[in-house]
């Protein structure tokens, strides 16, 4: 089932997430779809990939994909530090890793404070946004992991 | 019979009947291949009549038990037929023979749609009728027959309903006694021998399992031997440092040994794959009007059970290519002075952890010649370039994609693309090929395998700051020469290595951007072979000799170019496993270095 399908089932459905920032913008993601969040871990070069591609880790004796986030969505690289994390995601039977500049909280918000969301949200295309949700404070842009990793984009690679 | 009623298929606790039922019936279905063209060699042999005769009866029995009528009345027929035959009322001739065989390739099909979707929407009836008319005693398309004419006995009505009533389940009779006098016959295969009570079939993904358990402690010995060197040069002579040093080795030891085991259970005599072919063969030079003798060596020679489905595909394409355009026609062999029959050898042999895959036809040949005008007439390269080649290459060109020698196009071969599909599998499974050829006498395709995909040993190096494993088996040597000897011939890096040239290629180019390779007045080159080629590859370091175990970069990112895995080191680092046949052919192909 896909978020969207999750969100349009129940109105009152409370949604799980696993918030995380990169720059100024707050994400979320299911966190159903969360296996672990681990520390950054070293990453070894994959030649001849898309430049959102770090490379591969060694997690526990498997070796996982590790996708920039930033790049993926057309933001600037920046330097890892000490809040840099790595969000292992489990996506169609692939688990790949996800870096983020820092990792906040688990939320739960009600269904009923998300909106579909505009053109462009923080300098993400909508395409790969299910919503976005209100807070009392801020903004909470839920990302559709699917679709950044989609069939097209693997195509390309 | 059209409404057969196929729920019992899905029931479930029917499941395990039907999945052993189709594991069986496979099973004879394989064996009938080989003795169904044998019996076309022995015609009056009745022991392998009566063992013909059995496998379509047990086949009948558990047919008619699970409700597959389409298949028990296919058999049934069948089986009329083999019931005369060894009891001598009919003889064979050429049409009962393709009867038989049709019905076999029938059954095949059948049970192929069976498992597909538990239920018979196959036709049949035309095979059907071709075997009732075989059991009438129709011979026309009587090709000159090898044996005296038949003559069919008139009372057939009375024999038919002889076996009609159906036993329970015949589940009992696997064993299938081997055909005694199979070594008479070059194409005879002994496959599997005895099975006694001494093998248990065992689910394939259960020993996938058991291997990727291994590698993972393939993985933590590598490890453990790590942390073994590092404590004994901070502890050294300690008590403990030996005892960690014994224990580290004992492992050590002990995985090998448990590699090698589980790598023996996941092997399989490549007779199985063999053991096709006799068949092929046989109809190929049926279809053609050619003799052709089909000799198996080496069938009991065992590789990986991957490579044994992989290897299939360009074995059929190179057989097929012998066959059709190898062996000239029995006239023209017989104005050469030839032997009227052609041959085609299908040999397998180890040779230290490759298995080596022959197949060779004493037919015409190929004129390099003659390939090369072939290949400027399509186009694919220019005439000054095709004047350069040497005979190598020039054979070579047959696996250009596009590429066919065959003056007409046959049903089996000639459209261009076989032996382009042959390279690249051969290439996927770490292979080489290599090919021979003399006008006139014949053509000899040589294929070089690993024997494993699973576990390579790799030689380490350093290109550019960044750690990649180059597998032992395409390392010929390495060398260490000063810088002033590498020299420049059209802008590509050469060195002279004892008697010959040796072009350098640089193939970090290909794969990191950053950095380049040989910054020190020394240069290591390592030389690695590529089908008949070496070329020398620059490295900064070399780190060491280890056993890798491949992993792959997972489905996200799947195939990339130049890279055949990645590995995890003792220390817990990725490094990544090059495919030095892709990536230097790339070079080869964008720089245009000579090999």
């Amino acid at each position: 089932m896909s978020n969207e399908e999750k969100i349009a089932s129940s109105e009152s459905e409370i949604l799980q997430l696993v918030s995380f920032k990169i720059g100024e913008e707050e994400f979320g993601v299911d966190i159903l779809k969360v296996q672990e969040i681990n520390r950054m871990l070293e990453i070894t070069q994959v030649p001849n990939t898309p430049d959102f591609v770090e490379g591969i880790i060694n997690l526990r004796g498997r070796v996982i994909p590790v996708i920039d986030l930033r790049r993926r969505l057309e933001m600037d690289r920046k330097e890892y530090d000490n809040h840099t994390r790595i969000i292992v995601v489990d996506i169609q039977g692939k688990t790949i890793g996800f870096v983020v500049d820092e990792v906040s909280e688990v939320l739960r918000i009600s269904k009923s404070v998300t909106e579909p969301p505009p053109d462009i949200v923080g300098g993400v295309s909508s395409d790969y946004i299910v919503s976005v949700g209100k807070l009392e404070d801020r903004l909470i842009i839920l990302l559709d992991l699917d679709k950044i990793l989609s069939v097209e984009e693997k195509a390309s690679l | 019979m059209e409404n057969a009623d196929y729920s019992l298929l899905n029931e479930p606790d029917m499941q395990e009947i039907f999945i052993s039922f189709l594991v069986e019936t496979k099973e004879i279905l394989e064996r009938l291949d080989l003795d169904l063209v044998e019996l076309e060699n022995r015609p009056q042999d009745a022991d392998l009549l009566n063992q013909i005769f059995r496998a379509f009866h047990t086949v009948k029995g558990t047919a008619g038990f699970l409700g597959l009528l389409r298949l028990q009345k296919l058999t049934h027929v069948a089986e009329d037929i083999l019931n005369k035959l060894r009891k001598g009322e009919m003889v064979i001739n050429d049409f009962i023979m393709d009867a038989i065989l049709n019905a076999y390739d029938g059954m095949k099909d059948l049970v192929a749609v069976i498992e597909e979707n538990k239920n018979e929407n196959f036709d049949t009836s035309s095979i059907i009728t071709q075997l009732e008319e075989a059991l009438a005693g129709k011979t026309e398309l009587d090709a000159p027959a090898k044996t005296e004419a038949s003559e069919v006995s008139s009372d057939e009505e009375d024999e038919i309903d002889e076996e009609e009533t159906l036993e329970q389940p015949v589940v009992e009779s696997v064993p299938i006694p081997q055909p005694k006098k199979a070594e008479k016959s070059g194409a005879a295969v002994q496959a599997t021998a005895k099975k006694g009570e001494n093998t248990i079939r065992v689910d394939v993904d259960r020993l996938d399992d058991l291997l990727n358990l291994v590698s993972e402690l393939v993985l933590g010995r590598n490890m453990l031997s790590q942390i073994n060197l590092e404590a004994s040069m901070q502890y050294e002579g300690t008590r403990l440092v030996r005892d960690l040093g014994e224990t580290s080795r004992h492992i050590d030891r002990m995985t090998t040994e448990l590699h090698l085991a589980v790598m023996k259970t996941r092997m399989i005599k490549i007779g199985k794959v063999f053991n096709r072919f006799p068949r092929v063969v046989r109809d190929l030079s049926k279809d053609a009007g050619k003799k052709i003798k089909l000799e198996i060596k080496g069938e009991h020679t065992e590789l990986d059970k991957t490579l044994i489905e992989e290897i299939n595909d360009p074995l059929v394409h190179l057989v097929r290519n012998s066959a059709d355009h190898g062996i000239e026609m029995p006239e023209d062999r017989k104005k050469l002075g030839k032997p009227e029959t052609g041959t085609i050898t299908l040999a397998a042999e180890h040779e230290g952890n490759n298995i080596i895959i022959t197949i060779e036809d004493d037919g015409k040949g190929m004129d390099p010649e003659m390939l090369k005008e072939k290949a400027v007439s399509k186009g694919l390269l220019t005439k000054e370039k095709a004047a350069e080649l040497s005979k190598k290459d020039a054979f070579n060109l047959i696996f250009a994609p596009g590429f066919s020698t065959a003056a007409k196009v046959t049903n089996v071969s000639g459209r261009g693309v076989g032996m382009d599909v042959v390279k690249t599998n051969v290439t996927k499974l770490r292979g080489i090929i290599n090919i021979d050829s003399e006008v006139g006498v014949g053509t000899k395709i040589i294929i070089k395998l690993p024997l494993t995909l699973a576990i390579i040993q790799g030689l380490l190096v350093k290109i550019a700051e960044e750690s990649i494993v180059i597998p032992l088996s395409s390392v010929v040597e390495v060398v260490h020469i000063p810088k002033e000897q590498i020299y420049h011939v059209n802008k590509n890096e050469v060195i002279k290595l004892r008697d010959g040239i040796l072009p350098l290629v640089n193939i970090n180019e290909l794969l990191y951007s950053k950095g380049s390779v040989g910054e020190g007045d020394w240069q290591y080159i390592v030389v690695v072979g590529i089908a008949e080629k070496k070329y020398g590859i620059k490295v900064d370091s070399l780190i060491g000799q280890n056993e890798a175990v491949i992993k792959s970069l997972g489905n996200y990112l799947g195939e990339i170019e130049g890279i055949a895995g990645s590995t995890i080191m003792g220390d817990g680092k990725v490094v990544m496993i090059a495919d030095i046949a892709e990536l230097v052919n790339k070079l080869v192909e964008t720089n245009n270095v000579e090999g």
